[in-house]
């Protein structure tokens, strides 16, 4: 599970790496986009801005060429008037109409006559109807009018003299011819008010839903007229396919993602040769630790087969020098036999000494024996007797009696115990303790046979525990962390299992669980 | 030297057994124990011997019984056998007042060789406990006077020295001579060495 785990995650990072550079393009392609789009509509805004100022200044200046028409004679000439009206009207086909009315009457109480009428009926009536109003107006002045009944045209108005009566020039003007083919963006909403009102609107030409996202960039000015408030607003609606093209954002998440899984796979082949090399490393090392370890343990084994050895000799030496001044005195013969026999004994001590000493040099297969568990502990404690008792430990013993049996190679076991033995010694060695103690004990319950060792010491360390068995793992300064590593190797070749806890008085306990061996025969009795 | 004691402490039974046999051909007694503790419980001042010891046994190490023995104002020459000549514990031993130190299996003639030594010094160690016992009975006027003669002044000299008769001199010279049963100069120097010889050794 752990190991799924393991190789979903360079996945997940590499998609999640993967989102947020496509989000941050997103975000930068958005941005630019809107800039772009902003831009153009300023662009587009204040171009139509000046053909509207112009345009809207030339309905001025006609006004104001009529008005000095009007004045030129009284009563004014008519025909004249008309011409020049058809005229303006041909060469500027937004103008669809100019009346003049004349003026008649008190400031509160004007009637209007028609005087010149060139626009269509429709407009004719609302021409004099806004006679009145014009009325109120200063003379010179141009006043613009929208009438509900016809939205999309706008009027202006002027008035000839301030005394009656009075000529007022009605100019009705189509805001749609304002602008020629060609000056309106398709893309852009655009509209032209008069007092808020709307005169003239154009929707942009996108079949597309305008996102809600983003507020569309908008141009919105009065035009330069000092009589005419128009007010021209342009905005542009976005679709989201125009904030972030699509397209661009398959083609980077794709090129984004080829770029992170070759750089993902660069980055793993290193690192797998990488390690490859540290393996290589870590295996010198390896040998030439064990090498080292093997050859210290073999020192550690050698000055302890030494003291071992001295105890014989010296009891065999000194035997033999009583026994030679005995022959030579002749007296004393049964003093002779005994130190003679002596001999023999001491000499036997010292080559099962030796035996246990080849046997531990012996690097071989195990040799499988039904062995009695306790004799293992007993001849592993008859060798660490004296190296306890200089360091001043107690060794007591809780044995199960009769010695449970198991299927192993004695000198491999005698090699663990020993090892466990002296581990409980040395962690004792560093404890504070006015009795140091180990004990080892033996235990058999339905077909599993555990060995003990238990010390009064410190203890394991809970982030220790865990790692006790890998090799090299140690705590000690000078230590290999060999020790309980083999412990376990060999442990496990014998068939059994090695474990690690804190007792319960405190202090560590390492358990050694072997299958009982008169199982093991019973078992392999039921399968042949 | 054959009438020496050994007090022999190992705790291995068969280098006991072997040990004990080899010095018996020579006719000397030995006493061996198992472990220190045991010889501390049965050791008795007035039977002085030399001690053979295993550097490394049970429950107090050889050097430090040796120690326990000089609380106890028991100064005899002490021998280490050992199977681990390792030179920290030979450099400790020898600092520690030991004899000699001779390493397992031990010969026949080294061992001889250091208990006849270990005899020379027995010798020296009785005959200065004598020597200080028999000082130890002067009284201190005497034993001011009994320096003094021992320096080569005559009475005469003494007495104008401490103000008092030649007579009382003379008669304080009868005392010592009667408690050391001696007159002779030549002994009082000799005796007023051996006591002294073991304030040399133990500061």
């Amino acid at each position: 599970m752990p190991d799924r785990v393991q190789s979903l995650r360079p996945i997940i990072i590499i998609s999640g790496i993967c989102l947020i550079t496509i989000a941050l393009f997103a975000a930068v392609s958005a941005r630019f986009n809107i800039n772009q789009a902003r831009e153009e509509v300023q662009t587009t805004g204040s171009a139509l801005h000046r053909v509207l100022s112009q345009r809207a200044a030339q309905h001025d200046a006609h006004l104001t060429s009529l008005n000095a028409l009007i004045l030129a004679a009284d009563p004014p000439l008519i025909d004249a008037l008309e011409q020049v009206s058809q005229n303006i009207m041909r060469f500027y086909p937004r103008i669809i109409g100019i009346d003049i009315v004349q003026l008649t009457g008190e400031d509160d109480n004007v009637s209007v006559r028609p005087v010149l009428i060139t626009s269509s009926p429709e407009h004719a009536k609302i021409s004099t109807g806004l006679g009145s109003e014009i009325a109120q107006q200063k003379a010179g002045a141009v006043g613009a009018y929208v009438l509900p009944q016809t939205p999309d045209t706008y009027y202006l108005g002027k008035k000839s003299a301030q005394t009656y009566p009075a000529y007022a020039i009605i100019m009705a003007i189509d805001p749609s011819q304002m602008t020629e083919t060609g000056e309106l963006p398709a893309w852009a909403d655009v509209q032209l008010t008069i007092d808020g009102q709307t005169v003239f609107s154009q929707q942009s030409d996108s079949d597309g839903q305008a996102s809600e996202l983003i507020k569309p960039p908008v141009y919105s000015h009065f035009i330069d007229s000092q009589n005419q408030p128009l007010r021209l607003t342009l905005s542009r609606p976005m679709e989201l396919s125009e904030i972030v093209n699509p397209l661009h954002l398959i083609i980077f998440g794709t090129l984004s993602l080829f770029v992170l899984l070759s750089a993902h796979f660069l980055w793993r082949s290193l690192r797998v040769a990488k390690r490859a090399e540290q393996k290589a490393l870590l295996l010198e090392h390896e040998t030439r630790l064990a090498h080292a370890a093997r050859v210290n343990s073999m020192g550690e084994l050698a000055s302890g087969i030494a003291h071992e050895l001295t105890q014989p000799l010296t009891a065999l030496l000194s035997q033999s020098q009583a026994a030679l001044r005995l022959e030579a005195s002749g007296e004393h013969r049964e003093l002779l036999h005994k130190a003679l026999t002596a001999n023999v004994r001491e000499a036997s001590r010292a080559g099962e000494i030796l035996q246990r000493m080849r046997n531990y040099m012996r690097n071989k297969e195990p040799q499988r024996n039904n062995v009695e568990i306790n004799q293992i502990i007993k001849a592993v404690s008859d060798l660490l007797h004296s190296e306890l008792e200089r360091r001043d430990i107690e060794l007591s013993f809780e044995l199960e009696k009769p010695s449970p049996v198991i299927n192993a190679d004695a000198v491999e076991m005698e090699q663990v115990l020993y090892n466990l033995i002296r581990n409980a010694a040395d962690s004792l060695g560093q404890s504070e303790r006015a009795v140091k103690q180990i004990c080892v004990s033996s235990k058999g319950s339905n077909g599993r046979i555990t060995v003990t060792v238990t010390d009064n010491g410190a203890g394991i360390s809970a982030d220790v525990l865990p790692r006790l068995f890998e090799p090299f793992f140690t705590t000690r300064e000078d230590g290999m962390g060999l020790g309980l590593a083999l412990c376990s190797t060999l442990v496990e070749r014998n068939g059994g299992e090695i474990t690690a806890a804190n007792a319960q008085q405190g202090g560590a306990a390492f358990s050694i669980h072997m299958p009982q061996a008169g199982n093991a025969r019973a078992v392999a009795g039921e399968n042949t | 030297m054959n009438n020496l004691n050994i007090y022999l402490i190992d705790d291995d039974a068969a280098v006991r057994e072997a040990l004990t046999l080899l010095l018996q051909t020579y006719g000397m007694r030995v006493e061996s124990f198992s472990d220190p503790t045991t010889f501390l419980a049965h050791v008795d001042p007035k039977r002085p011997g030399c001690l053979l010891l295993d550097l490394r046994m049970p429950m107090i190490s050889g050097l430090q019984l040796q120690q326990k023995l000089q609380e106890r104002g028991i100064d005899w020459p002490a021998i280490m056998i050992t199977g681990h000549g390792d030179i920290n514990a030979c450099r400790r031993a020898f600092k520690a007042g030991i004899l000699d130190f001779l390493s397992k299996p031990v010969d026949e003639q080294v061992l001889l060789d250091a208990l006849a030594a270990a005899s020379a010094e027995m010798d020296k160690v009785l005959e200065r406990a004598e020597a200080q016992q028999l000082l130890g009975s002067l009284t201190e006027r005497e034993k001011e006077i009994f320096d003094l003669i021992c320096q080569g002044y005559g009475s005469k000299d003494i007495a104008n020295a401490l103000q008092i008769s030649v007579r009382t001199i003379d008669a304080h010279r009868a005392h010592i001579a009667d408690k050391l049963a001696t007159s002779s100069v030549a002994d009082f120097v000799r005796l007023q060495m051996s006591g002294q010889a073991q304030a040399a050794r133990h500061p």
